[in-house]
């Protein structure tokens, strides 16, 4: 690392002077990063950070150059807010973290981050190092793809979009989201690298709380899964029913009918779920807004008969809550025994924490 | 005479003052005077740091360092909120300690926030009510909306999580309007574990708690509150063809057209245009009524109204398509229009 590095470094900037060697050649002529909100996470090979920004209508992939492998470290930081607030030049209620991804190649944690609270909020992505300390990732000095998500609607117009979660799989970007007036839960599916503007995946699903199909329920968090050796979507919908889609299906313009494999109880809204096994047995995580964290029983999932019929409140899938695991509001995977979860009590600063896969 | 005087003093001053001070920042740039022309092993962070908060574990602020000759200078990576209070510190290897406080400022005097109107405006909304939006006068707060937001049974009691709560909000770009959606597992037949929300019959008060942040962290000026009554449930397309047009009454007036029950407000004033015509659009008598004002004269003869598919009534029912359907089959084999056009004369 040159002295230049370091001397950034310690200012807590990361920026492209260090970073330039092993870019991931992408399709799309790269530009600098150009993010109008940070809003979801998730890793590409190659370093390349996706990010999700909904009020820029995009998803924005962005060479971080951070491709060094290594063990992860864990990642521990007390009032994580509070201590990006404090690089940010702005008072601690002013930051909000909308999500975190875990760099597969060295356990990096990736934050995205909201500098203010209003029209003028600018977005921010942080990352923690080894040693644990806290870095601005410059990202007007990296290199960039990027992909609209849907058309920019005319004005006048108070129209938005939220992208809620969003996944890399199989050379593909799939983007779960809805709109401030719409109600069109859309999946969409874009090709990656990228090469022209997103297509989008319809999916049709049924609720197994119903008892017909619902076209419109939005997806809050989603992940790929191997069920009988294909790779599946499993997503999670508020109350909480959990579906599986066969990756094959999802194609661009494609009407799906997602098969409804577990009916987790109501009142309750999904905020991230991770895959991972553990003595043998494979689980599912699933971080919760009322019910702490679920750890899914996910040995042979393709064993559950789907769900068709009206549901009291639970069905299929069975889980434990991990009781002292309280106020998750972000949980990504850190490695195969570890995973990274921000807790956030109501008008507490956020912590970042490692916790052991359980 | 005298006051010119002043200001001239304080212009030389400023003018002055980083050429003779060690350690300046001029509300932009912080620099540094007399640096070694050595650059420090851990970095330049370790000889001028700029802190942006009281706690000594907290990292310095972000930004970048740049030296020339003996100036070292310090920009921040964003700049500072004028609410927080800049530590400044510096000290050349062997040489003096400097430090240099800029204090925080209370955030500037604003009128105070309101609420200035929910949509949908119509009093009975049905029991499967999917949306509504509430209009502020300024831009709030992100973060605190469902802390805010209330619904009331009749004897005053709190219904429990009747809105989908998401993280991000769904705010317009502009932070002033919130779209709330309610639960949609919680609208539907058929779900016997959960009393929903909205009851037929039965009166609901929306109630926005003043305590609210808008932009500028102050509360708002007034609580708000509304009484909704509840009607029976709405699970029909929405069909163009039930439509009342009035075709404009001469060629400046406005095209209306009246809708059998009200739609919703942010997608009706967007996905009714009439193609190749530019004017105002505005909704009347509750979401019923559609109007147009033409920029420019109305062309006479025969123009088209184009509706989009993604227009909703108040329960989410779509253009010829309800929210959800008895019979599933026939929802997934066959998919209905993207759009509808409907046309009208202007007489010459």
């Amino acid at each position: 690392m040159s002295k230049r590095t370091k001397a950034l470094s310690a200012a807590g900037v990361v920026g492209a002077v260090a970073l330039a060697a092993g870019a991931v050649a992408l399709a799309q002529a790269p530009q600098p990063a150009a993010l109008k909100s940070a809003s979801a996470l998730a890793f590409a090979p190659n370093g390349v950070l996706l990010v999700g920004d909904s009020l820029g209508g995009q998803v924005v992939a962005i060479e971080t150059g951070d491709t060094a492998r290594a063990p992860a470290a864990k990642a521990d930081i007390a009032d994580v807010s509070t201590k990006i607030a404090a690089m940010l030049g702005v008072p601690a209620a002013q930051v909000s973290i909308s999500d975190i991804a875990v760099n597969p190649a060295n356990g990096n944690v990736y934050i995205a981050v909201s500098r203010g609270t209003g029209a003028e909020a600018v977005p921010v992505i942080v990352r923690t190092d080894k040693a644990g300390a806290l870095a601005v990732v410059d990202v007007a000095k990296l290199k960039a793809s990027t992909v609209a998500i849907s058309d920019k609607p005319t004005a006048p117009n108070q129209a938005a979009q939220a992208i809620t979660d969003l996944v890399f799989v199989n050379n593909q970007v799939l983007v779960a989201g809805l709109s401030n007036e719409e109600f069109n839960s859309s999946m969409r599916t874009i090709a990656y690298p990228f090469r022209g503007q997103a297509s989008s995946a319809g999916i049709e699903m049924y609720h197994g709380a119903h008892g017909r199909f619902e076209t419109a329920s939005p997806v809050r968090t989603f992940m790929t899964y191997t069920m009988n050796n294909q790779p599946v979507i499993l997503a999670a919908y508020t109350c909480t029913p959990i579906v599986k889609i066969p990756l094959a299906d999802v194609k661009p313009g494609a009407r799906i009918k997602a098969t409804t494999i577990a009916e987790l109880g109501n009142r309750n809204r999904p905020i991230d779920m991770i895959s991972y096994e553990k003595g043998g047995q494979r689980h599912i995580l699933l971080a919760n807004s009322s019910r702490g964290v679920m750890k899914l029983d996910a040995n042979n999932l393709e064993r559950h008969t789907p769900i068709s019929t009206p549901i009291a409140d639970k069905a299929g899938i069975p889980y434990d809550t991990i009781a002292d695991l309280k106020d998750v509001t972000q949980l990504d995977k850190l490695d195969a025994s570890n995973a990274v979860i921000v807790v956030a009590a109501a008008g507490q600063p956020a912590q970042l924490k490692t916790i052991a896969l359980p | 005479m005298r006051r010119f005087i002043v200001v001239l003093a304080a212009l030389l001053l400023a003018a002055c003052r980083p050429e003779s001070e060690p350690l300046s920042y001029d509300g932009k740039t912080v620099t540094a005077r007399g640096v070694d022309a050595q650059d420090p092993s851990k970095g330049w962070g370790d000889i001028l740091t700029v802190r942006a908060s009281d706690d000594p574990a907290a990292p310095p602020l972000a930004g970048e360092y740049k030296r020339r000759g003996d100036t070292l200078t310090f920009t921040p990576a964003y700049p500072p909120s004028p609410q927080v209070t800049l530590t400044i510190t510096y000290q050349a290897p062997g040489g003096e300690f400097h430090r240099l406080m800029v204090p925080g400022k209370a955030a500037p005097a604003t009128a105070a926030t309101t609420v200035t109107q929910t949509y949908p405006t119509t009093d009975r909304w049905p029991a499967n009510q999917l949306k509504f939006y509430i209009q502020f006068s300024g831009p709030m707060t992100k973060g605190q909306a469902y802390r805010h937001i209330q619904l009331l049974d009749e004897t005053g009691a709190v219904l429990e999580q009747p809105f989908v709560e998401f993280d991000q909000e769904l705010w317009d770009p502009g932070v002033t309007r919130l779209t709330v959606l309610f639960d949609p597992g919680r609208i539907k037949r058929g779900l016997g574990d959960t009393d929903p929300p909205l009851v037929p019959g039965k009166t609901v008060t929306l109630r926005i708690d003043p305590a609210w942040q808008d932009a500028h962290g102050k509360p708002l000026a007034a609580a708000y509150e509304r009484k909704i009554t509840v009607v029976p449930d709405v699970r029909l397309p929405v069909d163009p063809a039930a439509w009342k047009i009035t075709a404009p009454r001469d060629r400046n007036a406005p095209l209306f057209i009246d809708f059998p029950r009200p739609l919703d407000y942010a997608l009706a004033r967007r996905t009714i245009t009439v193609p190749g015509v530019e004017g105002e659009v505005t909704l009347l008598a509750n979401e019923t009524r559609w109007a147009l004002t033409p920029l420019k004269p109305w062309k006479a003869g025969r123009h088209e109204i184009h509706i989009d598919g993604i227009i909703e009534d108040l329960a989410g029912n779509r253009l010829y398509r309800p929210f959800d359907l008895e019979n599933a089959s026939a929802t997934v084999a066959k998919a209905p229009p993207k759009s509808a056009t409907l046309t009208f004369e202007v007489k010459g």
